[in-house]
């Protein structure tokens, strides 16, 4: 039986990965949950994140959310979990940022406006 | 910065969509968008107790909120909230929040235009919640720091 989904793939929402008004960053340090809004770039199929400059990088797993929308039909985003390696900074990329690039382990996206039969 | 102080507050009544971060039962970090409301103090999503957010929460309850102002004037600011959750299910919590949630998101000026555009997916959408698992409920924070941050 086919159930309903609201998911798709990141790159069904080329409008989003080309300017998110919303991304944040997840990780745990020192066991406590941290949470940051962060620059995010999609280069070439690379998910490329900007921290504050002045920022001790996180180490291990993080969860990077970038989302739009508030309404019920226009809500749609992506979260990928992965780790984070330092690189350089992309093109018309804001002053005092420092890059990395997330290596996915795994992402989902979804858009609530494309709930279909899948 | 207290939470409950008139900026933070306002803040609040221009955002619309919250992201909600957690620590999984393995340690890592997971974090999902929500609609929210504010009542009586506290931060109220509505969910279900299927949601791993949940999951996570009734493990370890420290969260952290963050909130974009999206119908504010003055962008590049975002408030962070740190909290303590709890999924409540009972009806004397849930029945005013789902009643705050339906006129924030239904029935206000864009909820209705928005579900007026997509009203031929009415039925697409009920028969998602009713193949969805768990108990309907929400989770309640009680915020404990509020700051803001700028946006990179």
């Amino acid at each position: 039986m086919k159930r309903v989904t609201r998911s798709v793939r990141p790159e069904d929402l080329p409008d989003l990965l080309a300017k998110p008004p919303r991304a944040t960053l997840a990780f745990v340090r020192d066991a406590t949950i941290q949470a940051i809004p962060v620059a995010f770039k999609f280069d070439a199929g690379r998910y490329l994140v900007g921290l504050p400059g002045d920022m001790d990088p996180p180490a291990g797993r993080v969860k990077l959310l970038v989302d739009d929308g508030p309404w019920y039909f226009d809500l749609r985003g992506f979260w990928s979990r992965g780790s984070l390696a330092p690189c350089d900074a992309p093109a018309n990329a804001g002053d005092g940022q420092a890059w990395f690039e997330l290596t996915p382990e795994k992402t989902a996206a979804w858009h609530y406006g494309s709930m279909r039969e899948g | 910065m207290r939470p409950n102080s008139r900026a933070v507050r306002r803040f609040l009544e221009r955002s619309l969509v919250l992201h909600v971060a957690t620590v999984s039962p393995a340690g890592n970090p997971d974090i999902i968008p929500l609609w929210f409301v504010r009542f009586r103090g506290r931060i109220y999503m509505t969910t279900r107790s299927e949601n791993p957010t949940v999951r996570d929460l009734l493990r370890n309850p420290d969260v952290v909120l963050l909130f974009r102002g999206e119908r504010g004037t003055r962008k590049g600011r975002v408030l962070r909230v740190r909290g303590r959750a709890t999924f409540r299910t009972e009806q004397r919590i849930c029945a005013p929040i789902y009643a705050l949630s339906g006129l924030r998101y239904y029935l206000s000026p864009g909820g209705i235009a928005n579900a007026f555009r997509n009203r031929r997916k009415f039925g697409l959408r009920a028969a998602y919640y009713r193949e969805r698992a768990g108990e309907g409920g929400v989770i309640e924070v009680v915020p404990e720091t509020a700051e803001f941050l700028q946006v990179p």
